[in-house]
């Protein structure tokens, strides 16, 4: 058999398995989304915040630093929800992405995760809920916020999941950037809390992040379509 | 001629020499798992040429193959062993040295 053609498809798999996970890049637009809601969820809250609660002489930085507030209900549980849909989501689109040619994984760890061990992010995620949740649960003075809590041990007891099932670099970074910025509305959930102008810089931190990983998920997007477009054109060996 | 290739072509492996098998065996060892969908679509075989030459590959200790669901999809992956890896890397070894006395022997 030519070796040129056996050198060729070994090429093929690998960058295939290289470049399909996190749906071939586009799973970074799912979490971008799902950050970008919440983003603007929080934007929302603290703006309608603003407009009912704030002096007249006030600018809107000055207020959310020095009022109390506490996210509502409606913030709390998507701040909850993004980590879970946003594994989900992934999912979803890796199995779209995987349909057509199948699943392969890579042999090398360190292809994908260049550099980093695997368990650095979920562990850092793991190691901020516990920060987080021990925060909140010291600093409740007036009343124990024990939904924000809850929400915390489930983003974390989540993060074991991704964590278990994912090694790929860009999939880990798009969790982490979902993961964080929900901790902390979580843990801004007790009645002593003035965290609502942290929690929109924490935001737009990640949010800056996410749209690296944009970048990233594009270019891995491109040269997934390339390899797809090569294998399809990859002719029978003979029989 | 000197008999050397000769007996070098005789003893090379003939269940990783099969084009197919080593077409499989190859896909295999660029990858830590590959399901039966993209061994289909990267080697272009038929659905039971497949199954067979990954059957045989298998009974040889060359391929382990593994059954799962995706949903209620049965989805059928593969993995090359160690066996199978050293029985490609010696094949490929057996090639090379295969290819300077058959150049010489053409050049003559």
């Amino acid at each position: 058999m030519d070796t040129n053609r056996l050198r060729q498809i070994e090429d093929v798999t690998r960058r295939y398995a290289k470049y399909r996970p996190c749906g071939a890049g586009l799973g970074v637009l799912w979490g971008g989304a799902l950050l970008a809601l919440l983003g603007l969820l929080l934007v929302k809250w603290t703006a309608t915040a603003y407009a009912t609660l704030a002096d007249p002489s006030q600018s809107f930085w000055r207020f959310l630093r020095s009022t109390q507030l506490t996210p509502p209900v409606w913030l709390t549980a998507a701040a909850v929800a993004a980590p879970f849909l946003a594994w989900l989501g992934l999912r979803a689109i890796q199995y779209w992405v995987d349909r057509r040619f199948g699943t392969v994984i890579a042999t090398d760890a360190s292809v994908e995760c260049p550099r980093r061990p695997r368990w650095l992010l979920p562990g850092f995620v793991a190691l901020m809920s516990a920060l987080l949740g021990a925060i909140l649960i010291w600093d409740s003075g007036s009343g124990f916020a024990a939904g924000g809590a809850a929400g915390i041990l489930a983003i974390a007891a989540w993060t074991l999941v991704w964590g278990r099932a994912s090694r790929d670099g860009l999939t880990q970074f798009v969790m982490f950037a979902v993961s964080i910025p929900s901790l902390y509305v979580l843990a801004s959930t007790d009645a002593d809390s003035k965290m609502a102008a942290g929690n929109l810089l924490i935001f737009a931190a990640y949010f800056a992040l996410m749209l690296w990983l944009v970048v990233q998920g594009a270019a891995r997007f491109a040269a997934f379509v390339r390899v797809r477009r090569e294998l399809a054109t990859i002719g029978p060996v003979e029989e | 001629m000197n008999s050397q290739p000769l007996r070098a072509i005789i003893d090379l492996d003939r269940m990783v020499h099969e084009p197919a098998r080593l077409a499989i065996l190859t896909v295999l060892s660029a990858a830590e798992q590959v399901e039966f969908l993209f061994l289909l679509k990267i080697t272009g075989l038929t659905k039971g040429n497949l199954s067979i030459q990954a059957q045989k590959l298998e009974a040889a200790g060359y391929v382990k193959t593994m059954k799962a669901f995706r949903g209620r999809v049965p989805v059928t992956s593969f993995k090359i062993t160690t066996a199978g890896r050293k029985a490609l890397l010696a094949y490929h070894e057996q090639l090379r040295s295969l290819l300077p006395p058959i150049d010489n022997a053409k050049s003559k």
